[in-house]
């Protein structure tokens, strides 16, 4: 698992560990490795600055991270050691036990990943934000547009007069 | 406390109290405009932003208990599957509406008569008519003239364009034989009146920067100010004042400094939307009216209708660039929107061809719905094989009113300054869930006609974020007994109080309502101008 640095202050190193093992579980990296995990794409740093500006927020995160270490050592193996068929059990089992933590984790996850403006050109959309450029759509040629609603033209009015 | 007077006093400075005070600008009364928002900034509109879809999670939701702004109320929808959406700011739910522009229909007037069910409107299409013509112009709207779902009727500019998704739709309907046409939008498809035209933006929620999406901070709030028209901003109306004759006073509100204020004026028009307005009528209690102003029919707050929404997705061949274009507007189809015997239901739904969705809204569970996708390798699926091929058809179903949907007062949720916050008790009736299973069904015939491999999300449940039409918890009738305003928006019990937002609606119809929001403001402006005599 390719990580990216993190500089939250947040957590501590192993903390930090633990919730990218997780981020790369949430959004995996797509097959031809173009498309970057929640991981590799430093979402722990969203979170972490997220979590900084809300204490309910906070102290859910330290109990959900606190859990998820205690687990961790349950499982008698450190994350380096874990498959990622290991890994995909251990978020299941977080997803079970855990769903108030884990909800939030995943939407912030889904926050901080997809409001990233570099993302956002690997499924087709600009990096740029929507204004003042927008989009290029072509204008529909008045015939051509005539032609396709001639059917529906020719069907006659469909209101009732009263 | 202030107790200057003025001619006219209008609560709201949205869609309906912009075009009422247009109406009335021209006599040369003193009239102001509270409203509880301020200016937007255009230039600093979540649009324009890099994380742009992030703010339609929080400072610039549609749902005023997420941004919990100052200026917003919060609302008890625990009762509801379905939540208020708006926006307070000059311009209202202008500001982050869609721009889909559809009209009434002629029957949408007469649905007790035609129907058998709820009440006839005290007034009709052709009545309306010349107001939608105005109010188009002032607004800009783009459109195709001669849909033969409707009465002949001019709009200002050419559509706009349907763009692959529209297209990819419209070629559906044709293989079934079924009526659809190209969305009327509020949203310039030309330069217009000094506005720019729409760029495809796609995030016509955020607020459109570009100027293209008619809100009436750009269109009517301009006008008015030339003319005089007076508009204080962060002014929140708690109550309307009620006189030993019977009439109103005024109002009583908290002004931009949290100062409590009382406004006289001669007469009062309540613009603050099918929540709002039921909101202060009910906080407005006196000797007189204990139950709320204007409230001796009983029927101030009930009868509450949204237009339930759901849709249906289909999966195409080849990206459908379903981001790009105005979200709900490319087309519309109305082949079951008049009543039919045949069905098991009465009255009847559109089928509305918008866009599809940005990425993390997609990721969220799609615009108005909270339903987080799958993690892990389904997401990615889905965000590889799926999101880029989506197209889908929004249900719009005609809501009945029923007097058990109601907004009340909720006393132990307030706002900032300690008025109560409105409460929502609503269900969705069976006459909209048999029009939903309909629909949805012609939904995915419509998508499969049109080339869609599958059917990926097939109707459900009605989508929780999307109250954003609000509409008959005042409404209009001939009959005091069962109706809070009479056929010109005049309460029939207080002469010198109007309203003029949806509210007055006596039924929903099956389409957007600010087109005919705004031409109802109009017409209550115009009526009141000649019958000045019957005010007091």
């Amino acid at each position: 698992m390719k990580l990216t640095p993190s500089t939250t202050s947040l957590w501590n190193s192993e903390q930090l560990f633990l919730l990218n093992g997780i981020l790369a579980q949430l959004i995996p990296s797509g097959a031809d490795g173009k498309i970057p995990s929640a991981a590799e794409f430093g979402v722990a740093d969203f979170i972490s600055q997220k979590v900084a500006s809300d204490s309910e927020l906070e102290q859910l995160f330290t109990q959900g991270l606190k859990y998820s270490e205690d687990l961790l050592r349950q499982s008698g193996k450190m994350a380096t050691e874990f498959s990622d068929e290991e890994w995909i059990a251990f978020v299941s089992f977080l997803e079970q036990s855990q769903q108030s933590f884990f909800e939030t984790l995943l939407r912030s996850t889904y926050e901080g990943y997809y409001s990233e403006s570099t993302i956002r050109p690997l499924f087709g959309l600009s990096s740029e934000p929507t204004q003042p450029e927008g989009y290029s759509v072509p204008s529909d040629e008045p015939m051509e547009l005539d032609r396709m609603l001639e059917p529906v033209r020719q069907r006659g009015v469909c209101y009732r007069e009263c | 406390m202030k107790k200057t007077s003025v001619d006219v006093i209008i609560v709201g400075a949205g869609a309906s109290g912009a075009a009422v005070a247009y109406a009335l600008a021209d006599l040369g009364l003193n009239i102001l405009c509270l409203e509880q928002g301020n200016w937007i900034d255009r230039s600093d509109l979540p649009s324009t932003k890099k994380d742009y879809e992030l703010h339609r999670y929080s400072k610039f939701s549609c749902d005023p208990n997420v941004r919990s702004l100052p200026q917003d109320y919060p609302i008890n929808s625990e009762n509801s599957p379905i939540t208020p959406v708006n926006f307070n700011a000059v311009g209202g739910s202008t500001i982050n509406y869609l721009g889909h522009w559809p009209r009434f229909h002629p029957s949408d007037f007469r649905v007790k008569t035609l129907d058998g069910v709820a009440d006839d409107w005290p007034i009709d299409y052709e009545t309306l008519a010349p107001y939608y013509d105005l109010n188009s112009k002032i607004m800009g709207v783009s459109g195709l003239p001669g849909n033969p779902s409707y009465p002949p009727y001019d709009i200002p500019l050419p559509p706009i364009p349907l763009g692959k998704l529209g297209n990819t739709l419209a070629k559906g309907f044709n293989e079934l034989g079924w009526h659809w046409w190209p969305s009327d939008t509020s949203i310039l498809s030309r330069a217009y009146q000094g506005r720019n035209p729409c760029v495809n933006a796609g995030t016509c929620d955020l607020g459109c920067a570009s100027g293209a999406k008619a809100s009436v901070d750009l269109t009517y709030w301009p006008q008015l100010l030339g003319k005089g028209v007076q508009l204080k901003t962060n002014c929140r109306v708690r109550e309307i004042t009620i006189q030993s004759n019977g009439k109103a006073g005024g109002v009583i509100y908290f002004d931009s400094d949290g100062q409590l204020q009382e406004q006289k004026a001669d007469l009062v028009i309540m613009a603050c939307n099918g929540v709002g307005t039921p909101r202060i009528m009910l906080n407005s209690r006196s000797k007189e009216f204990p139950d709320g102003i204007a409230n001796r029919s009983g029927q101030l707050g009930k009868n509450l209708m949204f237009h339930p929404l759901s849709g249906v997705v289909g999966l195409f061949e080849e990206p459908m660039e379903g981001f790009k274009g105005p979200m709900a507007c490319s087309i519309i189809s109305q082949e079951f929107y008049e009543t039919d015997p045949s069905r098991n239901f009465v009255r009847g739904y559109g089928l509305h061809g918008g866009r599809f969705t940005t990425p993390m809204t997609f990721a969220l569970g799609g615009y108005g719905v909270d339903n987080l996708m799958p993690w892990g390798a389904e997401h990615r699926r889905q965000f590889d094989e799926i999101y880029p091929y989506c197209a889908g058809l929004t249900i719009v179903t005609e809501d009945l009113p029923l007097q058990s949907n109601t907004v009340t007062l909720d006393h132990e949720l307030t706002d900032s300054d300690g008025i109560p916050a409105p409460r929502i008790n609503y269900q969705v009736d069976e006459n909209t869930q048999r029009m939903f299973v309909h629909g949805a069904a012609r939904a995915e015939e419509a998508l499969l006609a049109a080339g869609a491999k599958r059917i990926i999300a097939s109707g459900g449940d009605v989508w929780w974020r999307a109250g954003w039409h609000l509409m008959g918890t005042a409404r209009m009738g001939t009959d005091p007994e069962n109706s809070v305003v009479n056929g010109w928006g005049q309460c029939h019990d207080v002469k010198n109080l109007f309203i003029v937002d949806g509210s007055i609606f006596v039924t929903s119809a099956a389409v957007n309502p600010t087109p005919t929001i705004q031409a109802l403001a109009l017409y209550v402006g115009d009526s009141i101008k000649k019958n000045q005599n019957l005010l007091f």
